[in-house]
């Protein structure tokens, strides 16, 4: 229909409005390119959302997607917390069981799953204790995420930077003005890493993402000088309930939900260094300065590409070419509509690309990323409609088995580095891989047998349930069970987006033939049923289910 | 193949899915671990040393670990330091061997560590950091000389720890250089590096790299057990034996397959060996140290002879809360020091390992109001019966903001490199001296090549 007409425009036009919307017109040529597009776009394919795709195609997909509520978890955990609002750990449980609901169960899958990459770039974390201690808070910054990932980066990287959890993690919280007599100085934490990782980087970038050189050198943005200014422009900041500066509310949602706000006596007044020579002059006063400074954060040349390289390799690959990082990079620039920072637009294109959209088969080899293995453990229960035996997504812990968790990383640093690989044949080729960061010898075992134990007893049907378990529903794929062929055919759009190998499929088919079908002998399991978990099992734990192509 | 499958599988069933098995390198042995284990003994390689790296990420602010007691350096010290100074009355005394005309204390937290300090165990190495060459506050200023890159950014520095290069796009760490000297020794390589704090670079070489084991210790696949599991183990690894074009997932692969191998030995190794009597504080690092000295003793078993392990103690980034958190940071590595050295001397095993701390930074002399911002040189513990301990080593720097070692904002340059700090402990680990420039290839900018606290 459209496709030869697209992809004459696609290969050589590049990224013009007219090529993205006649590709986005395009429906998905099958149900592996649907499944392959929603493993991206979402928390995970379903065979609904497959249909669903393919009937009104992207167009239609992301409009939907876009006019979808979002689904917030803090009013929620709001509601909840009145029982017991500083019983902390308790209320952390509640938000996490919030945040599974929503990324499961949230007809917004798009913005859930932009939220979700956006965290691993505007980092907050549980794991320090005083953003621990403000689950409310922590439940808003969540929802500052998912309002956000539609919106405009300006707007985001603002709400982000007022948020009292951010004041807490990053120190921008009661940052005071300097005080010569008493040597102290304004805190430098926010201003550094509000550069160095949520928007510029360290190095001067081409709108391709490459390193530009000078003298066959790297080019720093910014010195010790510019983050010391910026150091000044965030001071004079605190809670917004709060009636002086050195106050804190006592109750959770003036510590986590209401924004900062500026008191003028603790702000620095007098002249700020900033980026690239610029100067802010003295007197102009808190909020301008912080309008001003985050004016010049967002309208530098170095956000497109960064945002970019980061987006593609959350959502479609870890080794994006250079032009495809310049297409993605010029519609953030505005090159779309002509409005710079539109977030929407921008992930868009970075899930239309051709890049993105070449079948597995026409990608060269080291195309694709390890998949997170949060994501392996979410895809595997929306594929199959998990239902937690409890009611609720009860005690989900996935940090130690998986290294992930809702607003958990280690560090402002995330869970891995965009450049990371691990020893061996990644290395050595030059590529990144950082979700090897955290799938070591340790790692691999770990989430391993998380997902066996996910699989193998976790399903509905299972002789020995355990109340908090969370079910899957395998009972639709029974009366596929007597066609190991087709079963397993179907198991591989669903969850490998129809890229697994002959070799594996012969593997795969002989092992289940190999299981019988009457169960009748252990405890009234239904005919079948086993043979489909262990098919379901198997598929989850293999390599390359680990990876997405 | 469609058919319908009601009965148990055959002969045929079960050949083909082996053979599959078999067609990759299946869970089989590893480096023959066999023939090592039958061969091996547990008296102890005769040679056998062992480094153990505490990384505190995050960069450590020293300057409230070691102060100077003395009269004129305290008040240096204290005026400087403005809200964050540690009272006078609060330090514990140490005596060392040497002295250099200035008393000293240590933060009231390392009880222990004064008691290591004292019997001759422990040592401090004084404003160690990351320099490619000798650096002065004018040279500094001038930028007339090189400059590790990206100071002050905790990505990088913690970088250039790990590389001792200033090459941000470096993928091998000195650690792994130093091996790539001593592995020979070791039957199974993989085991020359393990980390008890998951992936770094610190211990990625060029001809090996690192095995990465929990606390708890290795994990065992667990999806075998019960009906069925004997041939889900099958084909599970007639999966993990296949072809791909995709180093994606052959490096997944041999992962899996490397991960399990590696278990089997060890966590048979582990369930033999004697259960250790002392105890270990309750924290992530306590459990990470045990971990390593239970991995010590369990060496001779695999006749292992050169290791290096590495670990991490987290939360150092005190921007804010310095004067709350960094006494129960302090606490704990105190803790965990006197433990793990305590632990080897149970088992008799202390002359053979050293142990030594590295952090990204130290921190600004100068305060923020509520902490301190990332700084540039940081004092370092090294622990073990072979250290010449008792002492302190490196130079002082004056701690005097906009004095001649204030770089700005209280950022202090150091005075010793990574590159001395590291060669002395590769020294003792046994890298022969024509070797030393290939695993710290700056180390001839620096006079002074062995900073003396292993002996010569």
């Amino acid at each position: 229909m459209f496709a030869a007409t697209a992809a004459l425009c696609l290969s050589a036009c590049g990224a013009s409005p007219d090529s993205n919307a006649l590709a986005a017109q395009e429906l998905p040529k099958d149900d592996a390119a649907a499944a392959r597009f929603l493993s991206r776009a979402t928390f995970g394919a379903t065979l609904d959302e497959i249909e669903r795709l393919r009937t009104i195609g992207y167009t239609a997909w992301f409009e939907e997607q876009r006019a979808a509520s979002p689904t917030l978890i803090r009013p929620e955990l709001e509601a909840q917390l009145l029982p017991d609002p500083e019983d902390v750990y308790a209320n952390d449980v509640r938000r996490r069981e919030l945040w599974w609901r929503a990324v499961l169960r949230g007809e917004d899958q798009l913005r859930q799953r932009v939220a979700w990459a956006l965290s691993q770039i505007l980092v907050v974390s549980t794991q320090d204790m005083e953003v621990f201690d403000v689950p409310l808070g922590v439940a808003e910054y969540q929802d500052i995420l998912v309002r956000g990932a539609f919106g405009n980066f300006r707007d985001l990287l603002e709400q982000v930077t007022l948020s009292p959890i951010m004041g807490i993690y990053l120190d921008m919280l009661k940052n005071a003005k300097g005080n010569d007599a008493l040597n102290l100085r304004p805190d430098e934490n926010f201003a550094r890493e509000v550069l160095q990782l949520f928007s510029i980087g360290l190095v001067r970038l081409a709108e391709d993402g490459a390193i530009l050189l000078e003298d066959g050198q790297p080019i720093a943005t910014y010195d010790q000088a510019v983050v010391e200014g910026f150091a000044r422009v965030f001071t004079g900041w605190s809670y917004g309930t709060g009636a002086q500066f050195e106050d804190t509310p006592l109750d959770q949602f003036g510590r986590g939900v209401v924004p900062m706000k500026a008191f003028e006596a603790q702000h620095e007044p007098g002249q700020k260094l900033l980026l690239d020579g610029f100067v802010l002059p003295a007197g102009l006063g808190a909020e301008a300065d912080m309008a001003a400074a985050l004016d010049l954060i967002f309208e530098h040349g170095n956000v497109g590409p960064f945002l970019a390289k980061h987006l593609i390799q959350r959502l479609v690959t870890s080794n994006p070419t250079p032009a495809y990082i310049g297409r993605v990079a010029a519609v953030f620039s505005g090159n779309g509509n002509g409005q710079r920072g539109d977030l929407f637009a921008t992930v868009r294109a970075v899930l239309m690309d051709p890049e993105a959209r070449a079948s597995a088969a026409d990608q060269p080899a080291e195309f694709g990323k390890l998949r997170e293995p949060l994501l392996r453990l979410a895809s595997l229960w929306r594929a199959f409609d998990a239902e937690p035996a409890s009611g609720e997504f009860t005690e989900v812990d996935t940090l130690d088995a998986l290294a992930q968790g809702p607003l958990e990383a280690p560090s402002v640093f995330n869970y891995y580095d965009p450049d990371f690989a691990p020893s061996g044949e990644l290395s050595v080729s030059g590529l990144a891989a950082p979700e090897f960061q955290i799938t070591t010898h340790r790692g691999i075992a770990a989430a391993t047998n998380r997902l066996f134990e996910r699989v193998l007893e976790d399903h509905q049907g299972f002789p020995y349930p355990q109340r908090d378990d969370i079910l899957l529903d395998l009972d639709p794929w029974l009366d596929l069970s007597s066609d190991p062929v087709a079963l397993v055919a179907q198991l591989d759009v669903l969850l490998m987006s129809g890229n697994m190998s002959e070799e594996m499929r012969e593997i795969l088919e002989l092992y289940c033939s190999a299981i019988p079908l009457d169960q009748a002998a252990n405890l009234g399991v239904p005919n079948g049923l086993k043979r489909v978990v262990e098919a379901v099992n198997l598929i989850v734990t293999s390599p390359e289910a680990a990876v997405e192509r | 193949m469609g058919a319908h499958r009601n009965s148990a599988p055959t002969r045929r069933d079960l050949l083909r899915l082996g053979a599959l098995a078999a067609v990759g390198t299946g869970f089989g042995t590893c480096c023959d671990l066999d023939r090592i284990l039958a061969a091996a003994g547990s008296t102890p390689r005769k040679d056998y040393r062992a480094l153990v790296c505490v990384f505190l990420a995050g960069g450590s602010d020293s300057h409230n670990l070691l102060v100077p007691r003395s009269k004129l350096e305290y008040g240096q010290y204290a005026a400087n330091r403005s809200n964050l100074a540690l009272p006078l009355e609060s330090l514990l005394p140490i005596d060392p061997l040497h002295s250099d005309g200035i008393d000293y204390g240590l933060a009231p937290q390392l009880e222990s560590s004064q008691t290591l300090f004292g019997e001759g165990k422990l040592a401090i190495l004084r404003n160690v950091g990351a320099l490619v060459e000798p650096v002065t506050k004018q040279s500094y200023l001038d930028k007339s000389v090189a400059l590790p890159p990206q100071l002050f950014s905790h990505k990088d520095q913690q970088h250039y720890w790990h590389t001792a290069l200033p090459d941000p796009g470096g993928k091998v760490g000195w650690a792994g250089r130093m091996s790539d000297h001593v592995f020979q020794g070791n039957p199974t390589p993989i085991l020359t590096n393990v980390s008890l704090a998951g992936a770094n670079l610190l211990q990625v070489g060029n001809q090996t790299s690192y095995y990465a084991m929990g606390a708890e210790g290795p994990q065992a696949l667990s999806g075998f057990d019960g009906q069925n599991g004997f041939l889900r183990k099958l084909a599970f690894e007639a999966l993990l034996g296949l072809e791909s074009d995709s180093p994606f997932v052959r490096s997944y692969a041999q992962l899996q397959v490397e991960a399990a191998q590696i278990e089997g030995v060890l966590s048979a190794a582990f369930a033999a060996s004697k259960p250790l009597a002392t105890q270990f504080p309750d924290s992530p690092l306590g459990a990470q140290l045990r971990r390593v000295v239970q991995s010590i003793a369990i060496a001779p078993g695999l006749a292992l002879e050169r290791q290096v392990f590495f670990c991490q103690k987290g939360a150092f980034d005190n921007h804010s809360n310095l004067i709350e958190e960094y006494p129960n940071l302090l606490a704990d590595l105190d803790a965990c020091l006197f433990a793990f050295q305590r632990a080897l001397e149970e088992l008799g095993l202390e002359e053979r390992v050293v142990l030594f701390t590295a952090s990204d930074f130290g921190r600004s002399l100068s305060s923020n109001g509520k902490g301190s911002d990332h700084g540039w040189g940081g004092h370092q513990l090294v622990l073990g019966a072979p250290v010449a301990g008792g002492d302190l080593y490196g130079t002082m720097p004056v701690l005097d903001l906009d004095g001649p070692d204030d770089v700005g904002a209280g950022r202090l340059l150091p005075s010793t490199s990574i590159d001395q700090y590291g060669a002395t402990l590769a020294r003792w680990f046994g890298v022969a001296e024509p070797e030393l420039p290939a695993v710290f290839p700056n180390l001839r900018s620096f006079a002074r090549q062995d900073l003396g606290f292993l002996g010569v």
